[in-house]
């Protein structure tokens, strides 16, 4: 019985559960998240500060960072980099997806090309975009923007070819002119398929941007980790992951939010 | 002059000898009256669905031509209102509701007569209280529901319904049909009603057209149906016309297994 239901969670899409109406819905990940936390105090009893230190002294050291400043420096460079990045591979991928989808023509000459740098992961690239674009914001950026780009563009693509041909011929025979089925068909069916293209974009940047920084920057959580180990700061460390993880969970839910808002009950699964 | 009618029609998929395949329709030819209900009948495979695809301008007749009053038809257009078989053809993103105004705003209707139209197709097809519901919560008899409601919210001159019963159950076809027939009397325009199945023809149409099996189908007997509405399933008159039609169909079926 337990087994079942968990495996009907498994089915369900994410976008689906809501979680806040579950029973458990707090006191689960609560005890979750103490039992780690539990785990890491008893540890750290046993290592000194500079190796693991404990819960309490992590603590201390963020509300320092938070008091001078330096954790949110440090947490706006990194978001800067993450949504200047993002925002311009959206820009350039959503009407490539969509030329991609459309046309066949179009698709075949960019095959070669996402195929390509499909696995390609973007830290590969560093070195490249280094010498390209220096050792300021611009390499990061363009980390960032080759991360999404391919996610995006990808998934618009998908969106696109998945447009129902029965849909646009219902509202055809309804009256719709060209302008009006791509209004009422196919941007309502493009949207969450781009939407989760973002989500996985952003999910891949956030891991790009922390190595970045540790390999070339001034500021940025990653840097703050990376400079943190000349001094032997471990609860330095500890906040900068501590403050990346909340951030990644902020962004996530706030993509879930907008794909409830704008598809709530039309989402890419439903097509497999 | 006919609401719709076929001239020696001819449908070929596959065009420029990439798939040498036999023409679905040839000499394809009826007409339809109007505010007539035409029940187009026949056995699977035998193009009934690309005549309808024909007249509601998706596809293009290879010969002949696809009238509606009179005119060759070029394209889709509200005029010819379509009912789909799958439910697919519903926008999941919009509730039942929206579904049936997607024709009104389309057409730039404004937001009080809207709100009016949607109140009474709703009722009209015994959906009210259900227009804040997705697709994906009503039933497949409900859906269908709405598909109807959605093409009447266009007033259409003609209703072009693809086997729009055939995935239900056997319980929900039966009363689909009744509805249908309640809703057809209180406006009566023409229609063009696909379907594999006899008794559901019987049922609903004024006339019921038999094709051939395919490919190369076309019309083999018209039988008009005389007989009061609503009509009794177990009506000797319609019975009789019942078991001429089957012994066609199953004569149909044999020939296209033998052919």
């Amino acid at each position: 019985m337990a087994a079942t239901r968990a495996f009907d969670l498994l089915l369900a899409p994410s976008w689906q559960a809501s979680e806040m109406e579950r029973p458990g819905a707090v006191v689960l990940p609560v005890t979750g998240a103490a039992i780690l936390i539990a785990i890491w105090g008893f540890a750290s009893l046993r290592y000194d500060v500079t190796i693991l230190p404990s819960p309490g002294q992590a603590l201390e050291e963020g509300i320092d960072l938070l008091a001078g400043g330096e954790l949110i420096f440090h947490a706006l460079a990194s978001l800067q980099r993450l949504l200047i990045g993002f925002l311009i591979g959206c820009a350039i991928a959503v009407p490539i997806g969509f030329g991609m989808g459309l046309s066949p023509f179009f698709r075949r000459m960019m095959e070669p090309i996402t195929e390509f740098f499909r696995y390609i992961p973007a830290i590969a690239m560093v070195v490249f975009a280094l010498i390209w674009f220096g050792i300021g914001e611009a390499s990061k950026v363009f980390l960032i923007f080759y991360n999404t780009f391919f996610s995006v563009a990808l998934a618009t693509e998908a969106g696109v070819k998945h447009i129902s041909q029965v849909r646009i011929n219902a509202v055809r025979s309804l009256g719709a002119n060209r302008r009006q089925v791509l209004q009422f068909v196919v941007v309502p069916s493009v949207v969450p398929y781009a939407i989760q293209g973002m989500r996985m974009g952003m999910g891949r940047a956030f891991a790009t941007i922390v190595s970045a920084e540790i390999l070339a920057a001034n500021s940025g959580l990653g840097f703050l980790i990376f400079s943190s180990r000349e001094f032997s700061r471990m609860d330095t460390v500890i906040v900068a992951i501590a403050v990346l993880g909340v951030l990644g969970i902020v962004i996530d839910r706030l993509f879930r939010r907008m794909t409830r808002m704008v598809g709530g009950n039309y989402l890419p699964s439903e097509m497999g | 002059m006919h609401a719709a009618e076929f001239i020696g029609v001819k449908k070929q998929f596959g065009g420029r000898g990439e798939d040498p395949s036999p023409p679905a329709l040839e000499n394809f030819e009826v007409a339809i009256r109007e505010r007539e209900f035409f029940c187009l009948l026949g056995p699977s495979g035998c193009g009934k669905t690309t005549a309808l695809t024909l007249l509601a301008g998706f596809e293009m007749p290879t010969a002949g031509q696809a009238l509606h009053r009179g005119q060759p038809v070029r394209g889709p257009s509200a005029d010819r209102g379509v009912v789909f078989q799958g439910d697919d053809s519903l926008m999941p993103w919009l509730t039942a509701r929206d579904n049936v105004l997607l024709g009104p705003r389309i057409q730039g209707l404004e937001k009080a007569e809207q709100g009016e139209i949607a109140e009474r197709l709703l009722k009209l097809v015994g959906l009210d209280g259900h227009g804040h519901k997705y697709p994906r919560e009503l039933s497949g008899g409900m859906k269908q529901r709405i598909q109807i409601a959605r093409v009447l919210a266009t007033e259409p001159d003609m209703l072009l319904m693809d086997e729009p019963f055939a995935a239900l159950d056997a319980q929900t076809r039966g009363q689909m049909q009744d509805e249908l027939t309640r809703i057809w009397s209180s406006s009566r325009r023409t229609v063009l009603f696909i379907t594999h199945d006899v008794v559901e023809a019987l049922i609903l149409g004024d006339r019921v057209g038999v094709m051939h099996a395919g490919p190369r189908s076309s019309i083999r007997e018209i039988f008009p149906i005389d007989l009061p509405r609503p009509r009794d399933r177990t009506d000797p008159e319609l019975l009789k016309i019942y078991r001429r039609i089957q012994e066609i169909l199953a004569e149909e079926v044999q020939r296209s297994r033998e052919g």
